[in-house]
């Protein structure tokens, strides 16, 4: 068996060993904040916001980040995205009475939620569309090197 | 833990429903609907010291979250919490034996089949799994297709386990439905298929007029739902099992 287009030099070895360690720990520590998430409440009573459910799933080009946005307009959805990290912000089409013991007059107005990516993406390739409340978000992932491996 | 009841239905072999918190809240979002539409009324609550220490106030009323209901001829298990792993074992066989003291003619669960494409999907349909041929018939001559090849994981796999070995009728409905977002749609299809089944007349409209704000107000119950799924290998579900080849 013979590795082919093996011509990265010694230092981009070590480069991507590292970066694939990076991702793994990076994923480790998702897991551990997703846990500690779920003792957050899904609302923030300085932003009056709520927060959306979310998920990221992932192919071998794409990464796909959908929310579930119900009472929202199209129009009024928001999305910021770097490399690293995506912000969505949506205008609820009316104001959500919060729980009572936080006082009548708290309403929630939007949906808020920042999620860091779980890889780098191209965010000037991505395409988003709304569909029944659905908000998903397709992001080319940044290339990486590729090798071939022969079978012999 | 035990099952504490407050009331019975006078019927005679009646039907028990469960509509348990699982993958798309469908068995939640169609309990609840059911409950309201036909005016069901608190029968018994399950008690037992493995459950979180959680009781749950409506219009300052306390209730224990997991409740069962009754009307005319139906019984109704629902949750307001998420079924954590080492509870589902307890509560299946609670629920089978409760089904059994009251001489149920079948358990019918209302639960979710994840599909990715669900978004493309404009109704969602209705699989059936039974622990008889017979159950399986009527669903089948009812237009209800059979679920042929698959895993199910979690309280309904119990049910179907506790109720194969115990020879009790049972069937499980299950829509096509988003995984991780509550689907009121998938829960009209279920509850169109009951109707069809136990030749209820339950109306899905004013179900699906409300649909985004059970979706908003269902956030906390599904991300809850989701963490404990993560944790049953619930996963298996979307896998082919291995002897389907044979």
């Amino acid at each position: 068996m013979r590795i082919g287009g093996g011509d990265m030099s010694f230092e981009e070895r070590i480069d991507e060993i590292f970066e694939r360690i990076r991702r793994e720990v990076r994923r480790f520590l998702e897991d551990i904040e997703r846990y500690f998430e779920l003792e957050q409440p899904m609302w923030c009573y300085e932003t009056r916001s709520l927060e959306p459910l979310f998920t990221i799933t992932e192919t071998e080009e794409e990464l796909i980040v959908t929310f579930d946005l119900p009472m929202v307009d199209k129009d009024s959805i928001k999305i910021n995205a770097t490399e690293e990290s995506l912000e969505v912000e949506a205008k609820l089409r009316r104001a959500v009475p919060g729980p009572r013991y936080l006082g009548s007059e708290v309403c929630f107005e939007k949906f808020r939620k920042t999620i860091r990516l779980p890889v780098k993406v191209d965010p000037r390739g991505a395409r988003a569309r709304y569909k029944d409340g659905i908000l998903e978000i397709r992001f080319p992932k940044l290339s990486q090197r590729r090798f071939h491996i022969r079978v012999t | 833990m035990r099952i504490i009841e407050r009331k019975s239905l006078p019927t005679e072999e009646p039907y028990i429903l469960t509509g348990l918190p699982d993958i798309g809240l469908v068995g939640t979002i169609a309990s609840l609907h059911i409950i309201r539409q036909l005016n069901m009324e608190e029968m018994a609550y399950v008690e037992s010291d493995e459950l979180p220490p959680v009781v749950v106030l409506h219009k300052g009323h306390l209730k224990m979250p997991i409740r069962i209901y009754g009307h005319d001829r139906i019984y109704i298990v629902t949750s307001e919490i998420a079924i954590s792993p080492n509870v589902m074992p307890l509560l299946a066989k609670n629920i089978v034996d409760y089904a059994m003291s009251k001489n149920a003619k079948a358990i019918i669960m209302l639960g979710g089949l994840a599909v990715p494409n669900r978004l493309e999907i404009e109704k969602p349909k209705v699989y059936a799994v039974a622990t008889l041929d017979e159950i399986l018939e009527q669903a089948k001559n009812i237009g209800i297709e059979p679920l042929d090849e698959g895993f199910v994981v979690g309280i309904h796999a119990l049910i179907l386990r506790e109720c194969s070995f115990r020879r009790v009728p049972a069937l499980l409905l299950l829509a096509q439905c988003h995984v991780q977002y509550p689907d009121p749609g998938a829960a009209a299809s279920i509850i169109e298929a009951l109707n069809k089944f136990l030749n209820l007349n339950i109306d899905v409209e004013p179900l699906l007029k409300e649909a985004e704000s059970l979706r908003l107000k269902l956030r906390e119950l599904m991300r809850r739902t989701t963490a404990t799924l993560s944790r049953i290998q619930k996963s298996h579900e979307y896998e082919a099992p291995p002897m389907m080849y044979i």
